[in-house]
């Protein structure tokens, strides 16, 4: 949807057309949900904070400034939603929820190590990411989930984008430590047979 | 370039922001360091896995229903935003100011009408004076506050006249720091025309007489 295609359906859910507002949901439920399940890990929870961000959404869409994406100002309700759902259940890491994993294909260059392999990777990596703090786990889901620069980022978080890009250095950091006395040799594995794919 | 000094640039590698020599040293070490080549494709794999895992649960169907659902029941509406905060803040900013300048000139105190008792002391130049011990109860009643703004007002007006005759005399100094040659030319009379602004009734400064040692004293 292109920003001039997306600012007449959002002046047209200002004026109470729930159509229009449809529209908005349907763009952007799957990314929002990706995220807050990722925050979460629990899909009730994150579906019950993605309707909650949407409703609050609708309710405050004349104080959204156009000059900001409106991604950036959705994730941004999300995440406030997401911090106090946190804060009550002080569930900060939690098991991963894979009750309703879907069929897709693993990525093509950790497949080539084998399926199970592929699988204990991930299932590490994502340990290791749920034991971040929410602004460092809320930085690298969306710097390398979202694509999101440090700036939107920060205005998601409420901080500078300086601060965030010390998030990200300090994620690195932490997931370093973590995974590099369990991972020494798979890594270089990965990194070569990769390699030797796109070569 | 060794290990603990490759480390310290990891991440402006992998951000993209390392260049120059430092490049060339790093990318020398990590050329020939298995345990750096290790650690930086273990980074570089767990941020394409981030950004490429798309696993996870699925939205339920009617998500987008329920959403619009609510919306309904709750009978809830886009609120109208009647100020931009924009505004607000800058003007809440300004409301005391404002409110002292109205207390200031359109409160209609006149001391003429005062009684004895009311009307603001004054000094034998008759200005108004404030006793310092009550200047913070003062500042609580409008009416003294209205006199001190007052009495600072006159003490100003008075003090501009003064600035002004005391102006003036500059440029007599600086004639006599001039030789005369140099007084008598056209250079010299732009001082007389600021002596013509700010003190016009003081009469035109005359050059001082040549005298027999008559150097450049500057």
């Amino acid at each position: 949807m292109s920003k001039a295609n997306e600012l007449k359906i959002i002046a047209r859910a200002r004026r109470g057309c729930g159509q229009a507002f449809r529209e908005l949901v349907d763009a952007y439920k799957e990314r929002l949900f990706a995220f807050v399940w990722k925050m979460t890990r629990n899909h009730h929870e994150a579906e019950d904070v993605c309707q909650a961000a949407f409703v609050k959404a609708y309710q405050s869409l004349n104080s959204y400034n156009e000059n900001y994406a409106f991604s950036t100002w959705l994730f941004t309700i999300a995440y406030r939603i997401c911090l106090n759902q946190l804060r009550k259940k002080r569930a900060l890491s939690g098991e991963v929820d894979f009750s309703r994993v879907d069929g897709r294909q693993p990525d093509a260059a950790l497949s080539v190590s084998g399926s199970e392999e592929a699988r204990r990777l991930r299932t590490l990596i994502w340990d290791a990411v749920d034991k971040l703090s929410p602004p460092q786990r809320t930085a690298v889901l969306l710097f390398y989930g979202e694509n999101q620069s440090c700036q939107d980022i920060g205005m998601v978080l409420g901080i500078p984008a300086v601060t965030v890009k010390s998030h990200l250095h300090r994620a690195r950091a932490k997931l370093k430590t973590v995974l590099s006395a369990e991972l020494v040799d798979d890594w270089m594995a990965v990194r070569d047979l990769r390699d030797s794919r796109s070569a | 370039m060794n290990c603990r000094d490759a480390e310290q640039f990891f991440d402006a590698y992998l951000d993209g922001e390392l260049d120059g020599s430092l490049r060339l040293e790093f990318d020398a070490h990590r050329l020939r360091c298995r345990d750096c080549q290790r650690q930086l494709a273990m980074l570089e794999s767990f941020e394409h896995i981030i950004a490429g895992d798309r696993r996870g649960p699925t939205l339920s169907d009617d998500f987008t229903d329920r959403v619009l659902g609510e919306i309904d029941r709750r009978g809830i509406r886009p609120a109208r935003v009647l100020l931009s905060r924009r505004f607000v803040v800058p003007a809440a900013a300004l409301l005391p100011a404002a409110a002292v300048l109205l207390l200031t000139f359109a409160w209609p105190v006149s001391h003429t009408s005062l009684p004895g008792s009311l009307a603001p002391p004054r000094d034998e130049s008759g200005f108004v004076v404030l006793d310092p011990a009550e200047l913070d109860t003062a500042m609580q009643d409008p009416i003294r506050l209205h006199d001190l703004i007052l009495g600072e007002a006159e003490r100003f007006w008075a003090a501009r006249g003064n600035l002004a005759s005391e102006a003036s005399a500059i440029p007599s100094y600086v004639m006599n720091l001039l030789p005369h040659d140099v007084a008598n030319t056209p250079i010299v009379s732009p001082l007389d025309a600021l002596r013509g602004l700010f003190a016009p009734g003081v009469p035109p400064i005359q050059a001082p007489e040549p005298t027999s040692a008559d150097e450049f004293s500057l």
